[in-house]
């Protein structure tokens, strides 16, 4: 996982997702099982895709994987700070009429 | 007609008396020769008739006399032996009388006969004659006795009657009981004659001494009698007490033993004995059987024979006599054998002849009615084939004589045909004719008068179609172009058109408006300068090419009252670059020529003709040009030009015609080459064929700048993992821009998904590879990538979108990739080259 960086810390009852990087085909796999291992133990998730410089359909689909499982379970799902290229492509693929999305992190409430 | 050398009649007639005469010939001629065979087989076959009915009545005849000889032989020799048995039974029965008379002499009374020596007795009495030596030596009485006893027998032989001449008894003792059966008057018995009465004795005579040796009667030769007569003998020896006594006999005469011959019948026959001694013979001609048959008689052979008689050829028929040891034989000539054959012979001949005669006079018969027949037959086939000939003929008279009239001008003149066949159809038709030709000479004098009119406003239609034309552009070192229209005869509606609109864009322009004649010229005038006018200002205001199509459509229909339309190729070069920005209005699509390939620019089928649709959306379409690749632009003309034969100049034979000259070929040479080719085609049937639709062509030769980018290449394994590598390709290539951040993840992402789509389904789990070829053009920069592979062949704009509009539960994972390609990127195309998918794609860099 050369290109990304993936951290997960509790905020205010929310579990956050911060990556940074690129966000591929190559390593969506990974970061995708470690998303849904934190999902699965949150009561609350949230995606800080600020750091994020890049995601191509790969990253869209750990996304909206991420999105069904936690309306599946009646969970809390929102992406944050999404912007530049991320922001177009999520918009691209309508995830923002789907899943909740805020500018920054610190809009949690 | 004078020219014509048979008229129609003469030759229905020649026509008609050939085929009677032909199948007439045929018939007579077999007919003839038919005659002519069984005459000549008959006359082969006549001779040959004759004489086998000839032979067969000469052995038929040879045969029956054979028969008949045998049978008759046979009868005759049975009738001898009758004769002779009854001899001896005659003289054994004297014999038995006379032996009786001499053992038994009690019962017999002495009798007195008359004695020879009283001289000159009558015949018919038996007498007495001593024979000298007797009465020299006396008679005793016991002789005279014996004499007398013995006389009693001179009742038998007068009994024995008239057959035979002479009947004796003579005694050793030298006298002779003589009996001459001849009872005629003045007949001298013999032995009282004379020389006779004195001197004869009996016992001295060759058939004494026959007798006296033979203990049965026997036969002496024939001889001649003591009264000269021939005479044939039978004796035998008489008995007393002491044995012989004497010899009795019988003369008889040698005709007595033959039987009367047959009426007609000349069958000679003789006699022989044993000693081969002819005994009788009724054969005239010295006669003797050769010895082979005389032996063959002697032995008692029965048989038939050839024998020749004074040279003269006979059949011998022979057979034995019974009773004797004598041999018949009989004879006939063959003359009278072959009588009745030559009689039967000649009787057939003539019946030959009579019926040859009658046959013959048949056949001629028979040959002169046939001519007859054919004299008539042929008189009437000639009589028929005129009457048939002036009918059939005198409608077609008719119908010339109603052209004749035509031909002056008579175009009133009605020709009355009422055959009710298709001359009646054909002079109706001609009739119909003559209305139509006054119809039309009536609508001929009215065109004249327009003729020179339309004339007129044809010239001019062309003058404004020519008019129109641009002039040469300034020669530049990025490309050069030509075009040229060579109008037919009649003003066509083509038009071309070129113009730069800044240093950096050329447009050209090939249109081809529906009609023809001045209307449509002014029209296509009007086209002309719509497009251009929409052109310029969508530039200026930088709008696109199919929004100014967009706009020009809508005008041109405002001013189309003719309900005229156009088809129209029109595009925008941007020369630094090669981009060609294109939009196909309904139009032929121009061909592009790089090196050897020969390709036709692609075209919305939504797209149509101007002029008749308003608010039409014709879509645009872009390709770059190559540096020396040549666009072919034409209208209908080159492509629809047709010869006399009804072929099409077709696209196969403009192809043929760019690659012969190559890219190497200046654009002015290219369209007079292919101008040349096309009027070759339409005149090459040889007729007189002309051009019928303006032929307008424009080539563009696109050179290109000297500082355009050369391509890049990767070939990688197509695997998700080697696409950081591919990000480093890219990333290479887009460096030489200075493009924003922006534009470069956006083609990162096109690459990504295009390589992982080949990478995860194209090979299906094998190894293989994908090849990426990348290219930067002009200013702003712009990036053409060809993803190629060869795998399954896929092309994914044939996917249907996903449907992102779904709820969140509905909403599927997959298929965003390809979604999100062509959002992001300015072209995408497909193609499957052989084995290979290969998907272009283009991206302004900006």
């Amino acid at each position: 996982m050369e290109d990304i960086s993936i951290s997960i810390e509790e905020k205010n009852g929310w579990s956050v997702l911060f990556l940074q990087g690129r966000l591929d085909r190559v390593n969506a796999e990974d970061v995708g099982s470690k998303a849904e291992e934190t999902m699965a133990t949150a009561a609350k998730m949230a995606a800080d895709l600020s750091g994020l410089e890049y995601i191509s359909s790969a990253g869209i689909r750990v996304l909206l994987r991420l999105a069904k499982k936690s309306k599946a379970d009646g969970k809390e799902f929102v992406i944050c700070g999404a912007d530049g290229f991320v922001k177009e492509i999520l918009e691209d693929s309508n995830m923002d009429m789907l899943v909740t999305m805020i500018n920054s992190v610190e809009q949690l409430p | 007609m004078e020219a014509m050398k048979l008229d129609i009649k003469k030759r229905l007639f020649m026509l008609m008396l050939l085929g009677s005469l032909l199948s007439f010939l045929f018939l007579g001629s077999s007919l003839f020769y038919g005659l002519y065979g069984v005459w000549d087989s008959f006359n082969a076959k006549k001779e040959e008739v004759t004489v086998v009915v000839t032979d067969y009545n000469r052995d038929f005849a040879k045969e029956q006399t054979q028969e008949t000889m045998d049978r008759s032989v046979e009868l005759k020799s049975e009738t001898v032996s009758f004769e002779v048995n009854a001899i001896k039974e005659d003289v054994k029965y004297l014999s038995n009388e006379v032996s009786e008379i001499l053992k038994s002499p009690q019962n017999y009374e002495l009798k007195k006969l008359p004695n020879a020596a009283d001289g000159n007795l009558p015949g018919g009495i038996p007498y007495v004659q001593i024979s000298p030596e007797l009465k020299s030596q006396g008679i005793t009485p016991e002789l005279e006795k014996e004499i007398q006893l013995v006389s009693n027998i001179g009742e038998q032989m007068q009994s024995l009657g008239l057959y035979y001449v002479n009947v004796f008894v003579a005694s050793k003792n030298g006298y002779t009981i003589y009996y001459d059966t001849s009872e005629e008057k003045g007949y001298v018995a013999i032995l009282s004659r004379e020389e006779w009465r004195d001197t004869y004795d009996a016992r001295k005579r060759g058939w004494y001494t026959d007798g006296i040796n033979s203990q049965e009667p026997v036969f002496s030769d024939v001889y001649t009698s003591i009264t000269g007569i021939k005479i044939i003998s039978c004796v035998m020896p008489y008995y007393d007490q002491n044995g012989i006594a004497g010899v009795l006999g019988v003369d008889c005469s040698p005709k007595n033993l033959f039987i009367q011959e047959e009426e007609g019948k000349v069958h000679e026959s003789f006699i022989i004995n044993k000693k081969g001694v002819i005994l009788l013979s009724t054969v005239q001609k010295s006669f003797f059987p050769p010895n082979k048959v005389l032996k063959r008689m002697r032995q008692r052979f029965t048989g038939y024979e050839k024998v020749f008689v004074d040279n003269e050829e006979y059949f011998l028929s022979y057979a034995p006599i019974d009773n004797t040891d004598w041999c018949m034989g009989t004879l006939v000539s063959k003359e009278e054998v072959m009588k009745d054959a030559v009689t039967a012979q000649h009787r057939m001949v003539e019946q030959m002849n009579i019926f040859y005669t009658s046959f013959a006079r048949i056949i001629l018969l028979m040959g002169g009615l046939t001519i007859v027949i054919s004299l008539v037959l042929f008189s009437l086939i000639l009589y028929c084939s005129a009457k048939i000939a002036t009918r059939v003929s005198k409608p077609v008279y008719a119908l010339m004589a109603g052209a004749d009239e035509i031909a002056k001008g008579n175009f009133q003149y009605k020709i009355q045909i009422h055959t009710g066949d298709e001359l009646e159809q054909l002079a109706e038709n001609f009739n119909k004719m003559t209305d139509a030709l006054n119809h039309y000479t009536q609508e001929i004098a009215y065109r004249a008068k327009e003729k020179s009119r339309v004339e007129a406003e044809l010239s001019a239609a062309t003058n404004i179609q020519i008019s129109l034309l641009p002039s040469p552009l300034p020669p530049r070192d990025e490309f050069s172009l030509a075009a040229a229209m060579y109008t037919a005869k009649e003003v066509g509606g083509d038009f071309y058109d070129y113009y730069l609109i800044d240093e950096n864009y050329l447009a050209v322009t090939i249109g081809d408006v529906s009609d023809k004649g001045v209307p449509a010229a002014l029209f296509m005038a009007g086209v002309k300068t719509v497009i251009k006018n929409n052109i310029l200002s969508a530039m200026k205001k930088g709008v696109t090419l199919e929004a100014a199509l967009y706009y020009a459509n809508n005008q041109i229909i405002d001013a189309n009252k003719e309900n005229y339309f156009v088809s129209v190729f029109t595009g925008i070069l941007n020369i630094e670059t090669g981009e060609f920005t294109y939009v196909n209005c309904g139009h032929n699509p121009p061909a592009l020529m790089d090196g050897e390939t020969i390709s036709y620019l692609p075209s919305f089928k939504t797209n149509a003709v101007l002029g008749v649709k308003a608010n039409w959306k014709n879509t645009e379409n872009k390709i770059h040009l190559k540096q020396n690749s040549f666009l072919f632009l034409y209208t209908d003309g080159v492509t629809g030009a047709l010869n006399g034969n009804q072929e099409f100049f077709a696209k196969e034979r403009m192809e043929h015609v760019l690659r012969e000259m190559g890219t190497e070929t200046a654009p002015e040479e290219i369209i007079k080459g292919m101008n040349e080719a096309v009027i070759s085609h339409i005149k090459g049937t040889g007729e007189n064929v002309e051009q019928s639709d303006d032929i307008t062509m424009l080539v563009l030769n696109y050179k290109g700048c000297e500082d355009m980018d050369s391509e890049k290449e990767i070939v990688i394994p197509a695997k998700v993992e080697e696409l950081p590598k591919i990000v480093s390709f890219i990333t290479e290539i887009s460096r030489a821009t200075d493009c924003s951040e922006r534009s470069i993840n956006q083609l990162m992402l096109v690459v990504e998904e295009i390589f992982v789509n080949i990478a995860e389904y194209a090979y299906k789990d094998k190894e293989a590879v994908a090849i990426i070829k990348g290219k930067l053009y002009g200013k702003p920069p712009e990036i053409e990538l060809k993803f190629i592979d060869e795998g399954v062949p896929y092309n994914p704009l044939e996917k249907d979108d996903p449907d992102i509009d779904a709820a969140l539960e509905d909403r599927e994972i997959g298929g965003l990739g390809i979604y999100l390609v062509k959002k992001k990127v300015d072209n995408i195309s497909y193609e499957r080259q052989g084995k290979k998918n290969i998907l272009t794609i283009r991206k302004k860099m900006i």
